[in-house]
């Protein structure tokens, strides 16, 4: 915990270089930031002493809640996201992430590679500071569905009435799941290489509207995939007769 | 040949080849750009987390690679976890899910069933109240809805 606290710290510190501008203070006390936080990535327990001179800047922007964006370049902004990091920093000295077995370098901060995965992993970092706990419905759909599809009826049963989110994806409507379920008992034969189902398949199936399951109809690649002796599964999960239905059939593969 | 990595957060992690090459993101890469010293981004995973994922695949380096006709293994549908994968994930569930979500990424899929049959394996057996406090997941169903589902899933029950 400490380490991801650390990188998200260092992250949410981290900013472009600001552009040479010495008319403006604060651009002056931007760039001496930015060399805080390339130091930071060696020696990270001295950046929060550095914040510190920054505080007057921030006065007005205390309401701001917002995951910093790494890639403004309003010095406006800039301060806010001095704000944040201040307030995100751990005072506890973090142990240094970098003992590991391989050799690990620090470089100084270079330019933003991919703000939005960035900005993801800040915001999956921010709700976990503010007490939401639950990693698991955080997951991504097809990845929880992935996990689900280790389970036995009666534990999917259990998660089918834990709260709206997981009757949604255990419901025969969410059919991820279910893809995933033929393919983990052998009524799906693996048409790809990949790990993941082709996601077109998937919303294709997710999208027709037909629920008469007529078998002639190629509405999803999804049957490309099936054996012709199995085409009964197929049946069974486009009927939207009830979650019930289809898991009594489940019990059936699965048992 | 060393390969270097980039975590998000800009930290270098030097590896081997071969256990570079365990995730089939970083293999493809690798024999797109051909081989060059240039740190491979990894703008998706934090350095604390690709530490964890690096010593996973130290410790599987010389596994044979997984092949993909192993659907009617009765093997690949237990949960069966051997005893050092065990052990690896031993950790918090925050770092538990963000294992997932870079194995998911950096498409090792070996670590992604691990990661994922843990997971399973915390549900496995538990009510849906154990469910909710095991992962902190709040209840908005009302009890109209809970009595109703109850009720659907009744057949379940005592078999």
């Amino acid at each position: 915990m400490a380490d991801l606290d650390d990188i998200s710290a260092r992250l949410a510190t981290r900013k472009r270089p600001a552009s040479p501008d010495p008319s403006s203070p604060s651009s002056s006390s931007s760039s001496s930031s930015s060399s805080t936080s390339s130091s930071a990535s060696s020696s990270s327990s001295s950046s929060p002493v550095h914040h510190s001179s920054f505080d007057h800047h921030n006065d007005h922007d205390h309401d701001h809640e917002h995951v910093p964006n790494n890639v403004h370049h309003h010095h406006h902004s800039i301060n806010n996201n001095n704000n944040n990091s201040n307030n995100n920093t751990p005072s506890t000295n973090p142990s240094n992430s970098s003992s590991t077995s391989t050799t690990t370098v620090s470089t100084p901060a270079t330019d933003d590679l991919s703000p939005p995965f960035k900005k993801q992993y800040l915001q999956r970092r921010q709700q976990a500071k503010q007490g939401s706990k639950d990693f698991f419905s955080q997951l991504p759909v097809e990845l929880a569905c992935f996990v689900l599809s280790y389970l036995p009826y009666k534990s999917l049963a259990a998660i089918s009435s834990v709260n709206h989110h997981w009757r949604a994806l255990t419901d025969q409507q969410g059919q991820i799941l279910w893809y995933w379920l033929c393919q983990r008992h052998g009524y799906l034969t693996e048409t790809t290489s990949r790990v993941r189902p082709s996601m077109a398949a998937l919303e294709a199936a997710i999208a027709s509207p037909s629920p008469s399951p007529s078998l002639s109809s190629p509405s999803s690649s999804l049957q490309a995939g099936l054996k012709p002796k199995r085409l009964s599964i197929t049946q069974a999960k486009q009927t939207r007769q009830g979650f019930s239905r289809a898991l009594r059939q489940s019990r059936q593969w699965i048992l | 040949m060393p390969i270097t990595l980039l975590s998000l957060d800009d930290v270098q992690f030097k590896v081997d080849k071969e256990v570079a090459e365990r995730s089939i993101l970083i293999k493809n890469m690798i024999e797109d750009v051909g081989e060059s010293d240039a740190p491979i981004p990894l703008p998706n995973v934090s350095s604390s987390v690709l530490k964890k994922v690096i010593e996973y695949c130290e410790h599987h380096r010389n596994d044979p690679v997984q092949t993909q006709d192993e659907t009617d293994d009765p093997r690949k549908r237990s949960n069966d976890i051997e005893e050092w994968d065990m052990k690896f994930m031993m950790v918090d569930q925050e770092m538990l899910f963000e294992i997932i979500l870079a194995a998911n990424y950096l498409d090792i899929k070996p670590l992604l069933d691990v990661g994922c049959k843990t997971v399973a394996n915390i549900i496995k057996g538990k009510t849906p109240e154990e469910i909710r406090k095991v992962f902190n997941i709040v209840n908005d169903f009302t009890p109209e809805e809970e009595a109703q589902i109850k009720k659907e899933n009744e057949w379940a029950e005592d078999r």
